[in-house]
């Protein structure tokens, strides 16, 4: 069923402090058409990853299937013969050649006569919105315009996968935020299946059909935009995506039928809603995840209900669409998201309600 | 089974290697051509640098290998004497080039003077001239009745001549030939500290000389010291110019007349290998003591020839006129050799007078009718040891930038090496190496020529297309491959196109530099196989024919500076160029 | 392309020359043999001329070349070096068709080998030269013996090499040392190292410094060296001291020499009146005593009045007279290598200690002579010559503690 798959792949580099291993037997399967992205901090493996479906590094062990047919185990086949497009973090656009001949490299290669593919290019061209741009060198243009050549290289060529390797961390951020949407709507409109790399999480939900969480070399969770961020598996993941509180605790009490369980935390008793996983042992060692805009701020609300704690607030810090507040309860601090009129005043002692719902516990 | 999934988890590598075809692994092409190039290094560079230095331990009068030699060589009062006449040498022209260099480079790198890129030029100038040739023209212009001593007797402002040659004379030459070595290393310096390091201490009040002395200079050390090892090895590696200054008691003139003259006597030839691996020692060693030295203690990007940005500061009247002066005067000094060698060349029997009387274009004439082979020998040599040095230095810059390949700090170890090791030891070595009796005989074939051309120069072409290889993406070639090109058709559309510059950079030096190579072909040179640096020197030791030697002098004075406005043109200043030449000899 | 260039020049006459001769004389032979050769045969030929130094290095090069040399004829240096390739079993004898017209010897010295090994083609004397406007400034005379030489007022003023590095040079050690004697010979020899201003690397170093008047003097000059700079406009003058001796230069065949039929051609070209003229042309006396300079200086070779000059108004070389020294060959090539290493050892490289001596001696006898009129000095005299004979001996420490004693017994 999937058309790309990864299989416990392993590469280890040799650097002057000993062997790194940068991807740590990680598998993953990526369906036909799907528009993946493997996500994580700088260092964390994704690109080397990217780097292995493309053929441009070599694993010490493991395998890559794509639509069927082994890249490695059966021998190797070089990044020239899979059929891959690529675009690269800082474009790789040929500074010696037109962006037509950019783009026409490939098609070049692959033996298509003259006229079909100056069509194919100005086609390709007019997708990524360049159209009548051929004869420019890449040095007369933008960034952006470079970025989009680099994208229609990669794509002139109907690659049966396409890999993006950071391509918008060199644009300046209003730029970049135009693009994300524009090249989901380029990638979707062709129907291709693509890997996209990136350590920017907002890039990663805006555009993804699913998310692989990457850490140290392995893959720490993979899922949709919504479940990687309200389901973190881990302590790292909920931390990664998104702004969150992680509160240490310890489980007192387990309600199995009705997957509740009460962890003490350093707020006080904190009653929590099991999803992943849907039971755990007493006494075991817990975080709490709870994101700021999950908590709720109790202005006149006194009623004694469970998950109410007082707090201090030790800080307010107005953004113009939202006001984050600080407050300080016991020894913890927690951030708390509320809407920009809120009036509360530093100093100030108000009641905050965790809902239970959305109250993740974590093992790890 | 539990220990198979263990040995798979711990070595993976092993592993991968087991399971990966055998076959697949040895066709790995970067494995091949480290191989090859290997092969290239062990046979041209350390076979018979290996057979040079057994040859030092063997015992002339029983040619079993010892230590008798060396025992000699430092028992010997005179060997013994010519070292440290070396060492004291090579003292007083790195202190000469330093203290010329501070102020020079400083001016040159920090003052917004009108015409100093030109000053710059000038003063940067010896770097490519051969070393010979600036001493012909000091011969003439401060002999004992050369143009100085003349005008200063006419003027009467002496009466005797002063000896202008010898030891001090020699001190003098050399010093100026290694200037722009030292003036680039502290340019560089210069440049590639923070502005923001140097204001800082004026913020907290140190300011002018106070600032220099205590932040620039301390800042520049690592980059003076890579400068100051290139120009303390000099004296180890530079026979011609003591011999033409009548000074024949150093260490590699000692060698080479020991081994050029040694005749029936079998021990002074060992004495002059002995000497030529001495001094290869003192460079070799010097040399790896300073890199571990600067790889310790690096405060600037030391290797990496920046030579933009950096403060520049608008000085008072007065200093704007004392810099004018000192560049005016260095200028005028190093104006001095192409302007002797030209009177020379443009007339016949220049001597006793301050100037020529006699005005001939006789000397062109003869290097052109009769001696034209020697010109198309240069061409001949340097441009086969070109196209060898072209292909190979591709060939590991791209193993070095590109590939895992083993070996390859050993080939770039080898190539460094090369940089610092005495012309005389690699003339000598191949000499030994690939004769007939004792070695392959290669040095019957005028192939010996370029192909010592090619060892000798490498590292001028492989430091270039390294860095220019180093400054090329890689995910340049990496697109290329993706979209469906081999290695091979990555290299030549998108490698090789966008590298061009650099390279091309590295093929002007490296022939400018083979052009003028005296040390080694002098040992190799059989009848009919002479070069311009050649017939030069022999038409100056044959005596009389001193207009045709600083002729041909100028022809290649000439030849070489056509070649560096090209080179200066294309690679973007000369500043960049002259410091891909200053790793030199 | 490469394998046609060699067909082509395989089938080419060739002959290949080795030796010391100077460039200006293999130019002249060149051209003169080119034009012979080509007149003669009717086709042209090839001619290669290799010189990798002075003349003990010539011989190593074919010593080198182990039997099979690449040259066809050993052109130049006098009979040291023809005997010693004639005792290695280097050459070959060929009598060439000039043969008669060579003298068998000259003054008590060979010119020609009676086996036919070797022959002089161009014969000079050993000499020394000189830079006259040069000693002019420096108001000296022109040294007309040996012994002028010595003269404390030359010193720092001589250029000279060693003698491994130039067989001149060798020849006049040799002069030295059989004229004087082996004791007082290398004593003689120690006080003209202390003169000497500069080690040059080889007799026409030699040359070139005494025409560009950087030396006035130059020790170990090939006779005809003055002519041709003098013809050539320098104002240096020969200095043929009081003793010398005869340098026949030489050619000889080659052993398996690999063109001989040319090679042959060649000598008997080289001896011919034409050839002869070539030689002078080239900048060397002509060897053959049936030849007249007058009527070839009326033919219009210019040289040939150059000749006269330096000859001193002689019509051939060989009616100079002059009185040689009685040279011993067969001592001068036992000792070879031991003067050559002697003087390497106990003169070249004790350089800076004999001139320190040297003068510090004379400073003590300036003191003696200032005081002679006013105080007995006998003793310090008797001192200071036992230095100099210390000095002589290369004993320099102890002629050195001997001159202080001298300037002690003055107190």
């Amino acid at each position: 069923m999937s058309f790309v798959e990864i299989q416990d792949l392993v590469k280890t580099f040799r650097t002057k402090f000993g062997a790194v291993t940068a991807v740590d037997h990680v598998s993953m399967e990526i369906k036909r058409g799907e528009l993946i992205t493997l996500l994580g901090p700088s260092g964390c493996g994704k690109t080397t990853t990217l780097r292995c479906i493309a053929g441009l590094e070599r694993p010490d062990d493991g395998d890559v299937i794509i639509d069927g047919r082994s890249m490695f185990r059966k021998g190797f086949v070089p990044p020239s013969q899979r059929n891959i497009g690529m675009v690269f973090q800082n474009y790789a656009v040929w500074p010696h050649m037109t962006v037509a001949a950019n783009v026409a490299y490939g098609l070049k290669l692959e033996g298509i006569p003259r006229q079909a593919r100056t069509q194919r290019v100005h086609e390709i061209l007019a997708l990524v919105g360049l159209a009548g741009l051929e004869r420019r060198y890449p040095a007369q243009l933008s960034g952006g315009q470079q970025q989009r050549v680099a994208l229609a290289r990669a794509l002139v060529r109907q690659p049966k996968v396409l890999l993006l390797d950071e391509p918008l961390s060199n644009l300046d951020a209003k730029l970049r935020e135009r693009m994300r949407f524009e090249i989901r709507r380029i990638v979707k409109q062709l129907q291709i299946t693509a890997v996209y790399v990136t350590h920017d999480q907002a890039e990663a939900m805006v555009l993804s059909d699913r998310i692989a969480i990457m850490e140290s070399g392995k893959i720490i969770q993979v899922g949709s935009p919504a479940e990687i961020y309200h389901r973190p598996a881990t302590r790292f993941v909920a931390d990664f995506i998104g702004m969150t509180n992680i509160l240490e605790g310890q489980v007192e009490q387990v309600d199995k039928e009705r997957g509740l369980a009460l962890v003490i935390t350093g707020i006080g008793r904190t009653l929590c809603k099991l999803h992943n996983p849907t039971s755990i042992p007493t006494n075991a060692n817990v975080y709490l995840s709870v994101r700021p805009e999950d908590i709720e701020v109790l202005i006149d609300d006194t009623s004694p209900r469970a998950n109410i704690y007082k707090g201090k607030v030790t800080e307010r810090a107005y953004l113009g669409h939202l006001l984050y507040l600080f407050l300080a309860i016991g020894d913890v601090q927690i951030r708390v998201q509320c809407h920009p009129r809120l009036q509360v005043e530093e100093g100030q002692e108000v009641r905050i309600y965790l809902d239970p719902e959305r109250c993740v516990v974590l093992t790890a | 089974m539990l220990l198979r999934q263990k040995r798979n988890k711990d070595a993976g590598g092993l592993w991968a290697r087991l399971r990966f075809p055998r076959w697949e692994r040895a066709l790995r092409p970067e494995l091949t051509l480290s191989a090859f190039a290997w092969l290239v290094i062990l046979f041209f560079i350390v076979y018979p640098v290996s057979l040079l230095v057994i040859d030092s331990f063997r015992v002339a009068s029983t040619g079993r290998l010892g230590f008798q030699n060396y025992k000699a060589f430092f028992s010997d009062l005179y060997y013994f004497n010519t070292f440290v006449r070396t060492c004291l040498l090579s003292a007083l022209v790195l202190l000469t080039t330093t203290v010329l260099a501070l102020p020079l480079a400083y001016i040159l790198a920090r003052y917004k003077l009108r015409g100093m890129t030109f000053f710059t030029a000038l003063t940067l100038l010896p770097i490519v001239l051969p070393a010979y040739a600036g001493a012909f023209a000091w011969v003439v212009f401060f002999g004992r009745f050369g143009t100085f001593n003349l005008l200063l007797m006419q003027w009467g402002l002496i009466s005797k001549p002063l000896n202008l040659l010898g030891f001090p004379g020699l001190v003098i030459m050399q010093s100026l030939h290694l200037l722009p070595f030292m003036v680039l290393s502290l340019m560089a310096a210069y440049t590639s500290i923070d502005p923001a390091l140097e204001e800082a201490a004026e913020v907290e009040g140190a300011s002018g000389v106070r600032r220099f002395f205590t932040i620039t200079l301390p800042l520049s050390t690592p980059s003076y010291l890579a400068g100051a090892v290139l120009v303390f090895l000099w004296p180890f590696t530079d026979w011609l110019t003591p011999l033409i200054f009548g000074v024949t008691d150093l260490l590699p003139t000692t060698a080479y007349i020991n081994i050029a003259y040694h005749f029936t006597d079998v021990t002074r030839r060992y004495m002059g290998i002995v000497s030529v691996v001495m001094a290869s020692a003192v460079c070799v060693g010097a040399f790896l003591l300073l890199k571990t030295w600067v790889e310790r203690k690096r405060y600037t990007g030391l290797s990496k020839g920046t030579l933009l940005g950096g403060r520049t500061i608008k000085p008072t009247f007065a200093v704007r006129m004392l810099s004018y002066l000192y560049v005016f005067f260095i200028s005028a000094i190093i104006l001095i050799i192409p302007v002797v060698l030209a009177l020379s060349g443009f007339s016949r029997r220049w001597v006793l007078t301050p100037f020529p009387r006699y005005w001939t274009l006789e000397n062109f004439r003869l290097i052109f009718a009769e001696a034209g082979m020697l010109i198309y020998n240069s061409f001949r040599f340097t441009g086969v040891a070109l196209l060898m040095g072209v292909s190979f230095g591709l060939l590991v810059a791209y193993l070095l930038a590109r590939t895992n390949a083993p070996g390859r700090a050993g080939l770039e170890f080898v190539n460094s090496l090369m940089l610092v090791f005495p012309g005389v030891a690699v003339g000598v070595a191949f000499l030994r190496a690939f004769w007939y009796g004792h070695g392959i005989p290669l040095a019957t074939h005028w192939i010996i020529m370029p192909l010592a051309l090619f060892v000798r120069r490498l590292p001028y072409f492989l430091r270039m297309a390294y860095a220019a290889y180093q400054q090329l993406d890689p995910s340049l070639e990496e697109a290329a491959e993706v979209a469906g090109a081999g290695k091979f058709r990555t290299f030549a559309t998108i490698s090789v196109p966008l590298l061009l510059k650099g390279i091309f950079v590295g093929v002007i030096m490296f022939f400018i530099m083979a052009f003028q190579e005296i040390s080694t072909a002098i040992f190799l040179y059989r009848g009919g196989w002479e070069t311009l640096p050649i017939g030069l020197y022999l038409n100056w030791h044959r005596g009389m024919e001193f207009g045709i030697a600083s002729a041909m002098a100028f022809l290649m004075v000439c030849i070489v500076f056509v070649l560096l406005a090209i080179a200066a043109r294309i690679g973007g200043g000369i500043l960049k160029v002259a410091w891909g030449a200053s790793g030199r000899d | 392309m490469l394998a046609l260039v060699g067909v082509v020049s395989s089938a080419q006459q060739k002959v290949v020359w080795i030796g010391p001769i100077y460039k200006e004389l293999a130019e002249s032979l060149t051209r003169g043999f080119k034009d012979y050769y080509l007149r003669t045969y009717g086709e042209p030929i090839e001619v290669t001329f290799i010189r990798p130094g002075g003349w003990p290095v010539c011989v190593d090069k074919v010593r080198e070349w182990g039997g099979q040399p690449d040259a066809d004829v050993f052109l130049g240096s006098g009979a040291p070096a023809h005997r010693l390739l004639q005792n290695l079993g280097l050459t070959v004898p060929y009598k060439h068709a000039h043969w008669e017209a060579i003298p068998a010897e000259w003054h008590g010295m060979m010119v020609k080998d009676p086996d036919g090994y070797w022959s002089a083609f161009a014969p000079w004397l050993v000499s020394n030269m000189y830079n006259e406007p040069v000693l002019n400034m420096f108001n000296l005379p022109v040294p007309q013996t040996w012994e002028d030489l010595l003269d404390p007022r030359y010193r720092g003023l001589v250029a000279m090499c060693l003698p491994y590095a130039s067989g001149t040079m060798h020849e006049v050690c040799e002069i030295i040392l059989q004229y004087y004697g082996e004791k007082d010979g290398w004593a003689y020899l120690r006080y003209l190292g202390a003169q000497v201003g500069r080690w040059t690397t080889g007799s026409t170093d030699t040359t070139h410094m005494v025409t560009r008047g950087e030396y006035p003097i130059g020790i170990a000059q090939p006779q005809m060296n003055a002519m041709v700079a003098r013809r050539d406009g320098y104002p240096v003058g020969n200095l043929v001291p009081n003793v010398t001796i005869l340098v026949p230069e030489s050619a000889a065949l080659l052993k398996n020499a690999p063109n001989e039929k040319n090679a042959k051609i060649f000598l008997d070209w080289l001896y011919s009146e034409e050839g002869q003229k070539y030689v002078l042309m080239g900048g060397y006396f002509p060897a053959r005593s049936d030849i007249s300079l007058s009527a070839w200086a009326a033919e219009g070779i210019t040289m040939a009045n150059h000749a006269i000059n330096a000859l001193g108004g002689k019509d051939n070389f060989w009616q100079l007279e002059l009185e040689l020294l009685n040279y011993d060959l067969a001592l001068a090539e036992s000792r070879w290598d031991f003067v050559n290493k002697y003087f390497e050892e106990e003169i070249y490289r004790k350089w800076d200690e004999l001139k320190n001596t040297l003068t510090q001696i004379e400073q003590v006898e300036a003191e003696i002579k200032r005081v002679a009129n006013s105080r007995d000095v006998s003793e310090a005299l008797a001192l200071v010559a036992q230095a100099r004979a210390l000095f002589g001996e290369g004993n320099l420490a102890e002629a050195r503690a001997t001159a202080e004693k001298a300037r002690a017994a003055l107190k």
